[in-house]
């Protein structure tokens, strides 16, 4: 497979995954939003988090003089400044699809294309500020868009390179993701004298999709409990342990050889990684240890992912928003 | 439901005065079951499943978004087997002989030093390429894919408009047309045959890996790849379709390397070597070593790679020298030449503006004629006569006196018509017929090809940059066609 192909498939995987998880994030806040009082400041905190795990304050702070709402949820939805805006990411997934269209079934390519057509063109034209009812609906149809993607891609497509080339695209993404969440959770903490067992966990769980399933097997929903569940469960799917048995598996595809100096490179990559997660233990650390635990591990993520993208001699992403 | 329009003005492919041609009576009978608004209907789900496949085109400098759909017309252009006979035989001979003209023009010029061909109209052709004097290309063969625009004057007689020797565009289309025509008028094609596109593709296929280099071993299996500038280029779904129908990789500049005169795509587990690149760029782009310096689409010495005959390019480069508008007049002598026979598909009569004698007449008789610059392509730099205000004819006279070479004049020709249903009415509309000829050993030509007609009611321009749209070619099946009673016949809508 040209690398150049393969580039494209593991990015639109990423982005497509990065657009799902923040499509998710925002519907979460913009749900806690009504419930909290009527004062901006009270709710601020909690905005600031999403635009932390959404994109950057510091980027959103060159652009504009403070966090408000409003210019906050066109800066993370319809702003071409942010690179990681919903409707730049929905861009670049179609961007992505469309170049390598003859390596994914036409089917694919159609929901994409059909999407951004009709859908994201649409709820540009409206005016602003757009009501919160029709940025909900858009939100729930983009994620409707991409879990059917995500059907298709795992109901029709081959096992074959493309295949797993946006799997590894789609596990790097959601680790990483899972990893940042947790880590400006706790940044969000860092203040506070409690342990990690007394913070509450729910908005946490709320901005991981795991308020269900975690609630399935515990009754405690602290802080310590949340952590170790979206670190280390090895069912939950958006698990960081979870997403490291997919790659191994993926990669483990790629390479059919046990013994070739890329697989050997990338498989203890990742056993090391998955020990490195097994051993963390957050009953005896306070909030700043685990923050700098977290930082650490999102690092290593990082160099984790870049290692990936040489070895397969992966480009800068082809269409980069 | 069809409203007649007076067809008496140009030739009509669909009626003569108002009852339909014999091969259309089927055909008219089953539109005219539908209602206006069945059609209207039927014309926005054409159209939207074009755009939700994607096949679309882009414009260049379009200001309202630049993804386009071709805008298909559901009228079809019937052609009765023994008609496209004469044509397909006609389309064959005569890239045979452009491609002997080819062969020789980069070899010993013989056409030349026997007086065929004025050696200036060559040598000063901006597409004359000296870096392919003397090259041996693979199976002797510079066109791999030809595009052969045909045109049917008052008479119903077929001309030949223009050859595209270079990257003729469009093949998808005539796929795609009949695809959508299959899904939403499904029941336009009871009663009739016609003559399917299903094995083209394996032809095709079969015609490319036959350009296997001079230095490849004869175990190895050639692996091709489908060159393309990228997702912005105007054709990119033609590019795209094409190289799934080949099952060959889709490629852009960036994605090869030259080392050591042999040419390799990069993979995900390094370099792979590859033997016949189908480009569809430029000669210009291809290579900035060779040609232009500032290509970010072409791959450095990729020309030393062909010379070195470690990779076939396909088309040839240099063939944009047998294709241009000046060359155009002298293929009827290039046919008496290269293959003792006389052309079966006529010529429009052109004028060379460089002549004195000719050019005096053509400035005087410019309101009846069309001028067009030799090298423009796309129906741009063009003057029709007839419709031209005072001002355009004042700027082409200037043109053309000041580079005659640049200019040829041809008679208009009015153009052959055919109903089209826009915009919620029929109306007539001038068309023209691109036929695509594919030449490996063996020479196949495209049952059908693509139908293109200048939906702007009275334009003549059917490209499609100038709101030109398309419409399905139908190739009948002659001797079933008549054969009512035939048992094996299975028709569409459930009748036997």
């Amino acid at each position: 497979m040209l690398s150049r192909v393969a580039d494209a498939l593991y990015w639109m995987a990423r982005y497509s995954e990065r657009t799902q998880t923040n499509a998710h994030i925002l519907q979460v806040q913009l749900l806690n939003m009504l419930e909290q009082s009527g004062q901006e400041h009270d709710y601020i905190d909690h905005w600031e988090a999403v635009l932390n795990i959404c994109a950057s304050k510091e980027e959103y702070l060159a652009n504009y003089t403070a966090i408000r709402v409003n210019p906050l949820i066109d800066y993370l939805l319809f702003s071409e400044k942010n690179g990681n805006a919903l409707h730049v990411t929905l861009r670049a997934i179609r961007e992505n699809a469309r170049v390598t269209r003859d390596s994914i079934p036409a089917e694919l390519w159609e929901i994409q294309n059909t999407f951004y057509l009709t859908k994201q063109q649409a709820i540009l034209t409206m005016d602003r500020p757009i009501p919160l009812i029709d940025l909900q609906a858009f939100l729930q149809e983009v994620r409707k868009t991409l879990w059917m993607v995500t059907g298709l891609i795992e109901s029709t497509m081959d096992r074959d390179l493309p295949f797993y080339f946006m799997q590894i695209g789609q596990w790097l993404e959601r680790a990483e993701k899972t990893i940042r969440m947790t880590l400006i959770i706790l940044e969000q903490q860092k203040m506070t004298r409690l342990s990690l067992n007394e913070i509450d966990g729910t908005f946490l769980l709320e901005l991981s999709a795991a308020k269900e399933s975690f609630l399935q097997k515990y009754r405690q929903t602290n802080l310590l409990s949340v952590i170790r569940y979206l670190l280390q469960d090895e069912h939950y799917p958006c698990s960081v342990m979870f997403c490291l048995k997919k790659m191994e598996e993926a990669i483990t595809a790629i390479e059919h050889d046990p013994l070739s100096p890329r697989f050997l490179t990338l498989h203890s990559t990742i056993k090391s990684f998955v020990l490195a997660i097994d051993h963390i233990d957050f009953w005896s650390m306070n909030v700043e240890e685990a923050i700098i635990i977290m930082e650490e591990r999102l690092s290593q993520w990082i160099a984790f992912s870049e290692t990936f993208s040489t070895i397969y001699h992966l480009y800068e992403p082809s269409v980069q928003p | 439901m069809m409203n007649l329009y007076d067809s008496s003005l140009f030739f009509d492919e669909m009626f003569d005065g108002n009852q339909p041609k014999p091969h259309y009576r089927s055909f008219h009978h089953k539109l005219s079951i539908f209602s206006q608004e069945q059609l209207e209907e039927k014309y926005r789900q054409a159209q939207a499943s074009f755009l939700r496949q994607g096949i679309t085109f882009t414009v260049y400098g379009a200001q309202d978004g630049t993804e386009r759909t071709m805008p298909f017309d559901c009228v079809p252009i019937i052609i009765p087997q023994s008609q496209w006979a004469i044509i397909e035989a006609g389309v064959k001979q005569r890239v045979e002989a452009l491609n002997f003209f080819l062969q020789d023009v980069y070899d010993q010029q013989r056409i030349i030093r026997d007086g065929h061909i004025p050696r200036q109209l060559v040598e000063n052709n901006p597409y004359f390429s000296l870096t392919m004097l003397g090259l041996k290309v693979p199976i002797a063969n510079h066109i791999f894919l030809a595009g052969i625009d045909l045109i049917r004057d008052e008479n119903g007689d077929y001309f030949v408009l223009e050859d595209n020797l270079r990257n003729p565009s469009g093949i998808s289309y005539v796929f795609e047309n009949r695809d959508v025509m299959k899904e939403v008028y499904p029941e336009f094609f009871s009663k009739h045959t016609i003559v399917s596109l299903d094995k083209q593709m394996a032809n095709m296929k079969k015609a490319l890996l036959a350009h296997r280099p001079s230095t490849m071993t004869e175990e190895r299996e050639p692996k091709a790849v489908l060159l393309t500038a990228g997702m912005y280029n105007s054709a990119y779904y033609d590019h795209v379709f094409l190289a799934q129908h080949l099952t060959i990789q889709l490629v852009e500049g960036r994605d090869l390397v030259v080392q050591d005169l042999k040419v390799y795509m990069k993979t995900i587990y390094g370099l792979q070597q590859i033997d016949i690149i189908y480009r569809r760029i430029d000669d210009d782009f291809l290579d900035p070593v060779a040609f232009r310096e500032d290509s970010l689409l072409g791959v450095p010495h990729l020309m030393e790679a062909y010379q070195a005959g470690n990779v076939a390019i396909l088309n040839a480069v240099g063939n944009g020298v047998a294709d241009d508008k000046a060359m155009y007049a002298y293929v009827p002598d290039m046919i008496r030449y290269y293959l003792q026979e006389e052309p079966i598909l006529p010529n429009v009569k052109t004028y060379h503006l460089k002549d004195d004698q000719q050019r005096a007449w053509v400035l005087e008789h410019i309101r009846e004629l069309v001028i067009k610059n030799v090298s423009a392509s796309g129906g741009y730099d063009m003057l029709i006569g007839p419709h031209a205000s005072e001002k355009e004819i004042a700027l082409f006279k200037e043109k053309i006196m000041k580079h005659p070479y640049q200019y040829i004049a041809q008679p208009t020709i009015k153009l052959s018509r055919a109903p089209a249903f826009q915009n919620g009415r029929f109306y007539p509309c001038h068309v023209d017929l691109r036929v695509y000829v594919i030449k490996g050993e063996d020479c196949y030509v495209l049952p059908g090809g693509l139908s293109r007609v200048a939906l702007q009611e009275g334009s003549l321009v059917v490209n499609s940059s100038q709101g030109g749209g398309a419409k399905d070619t139908w190739i009948l099946k002659e001797e079933l066609q008549h054969a009512e009673s035939s048992s094996r016949r299975v028709i569409l809508d459930g009748k036997v």
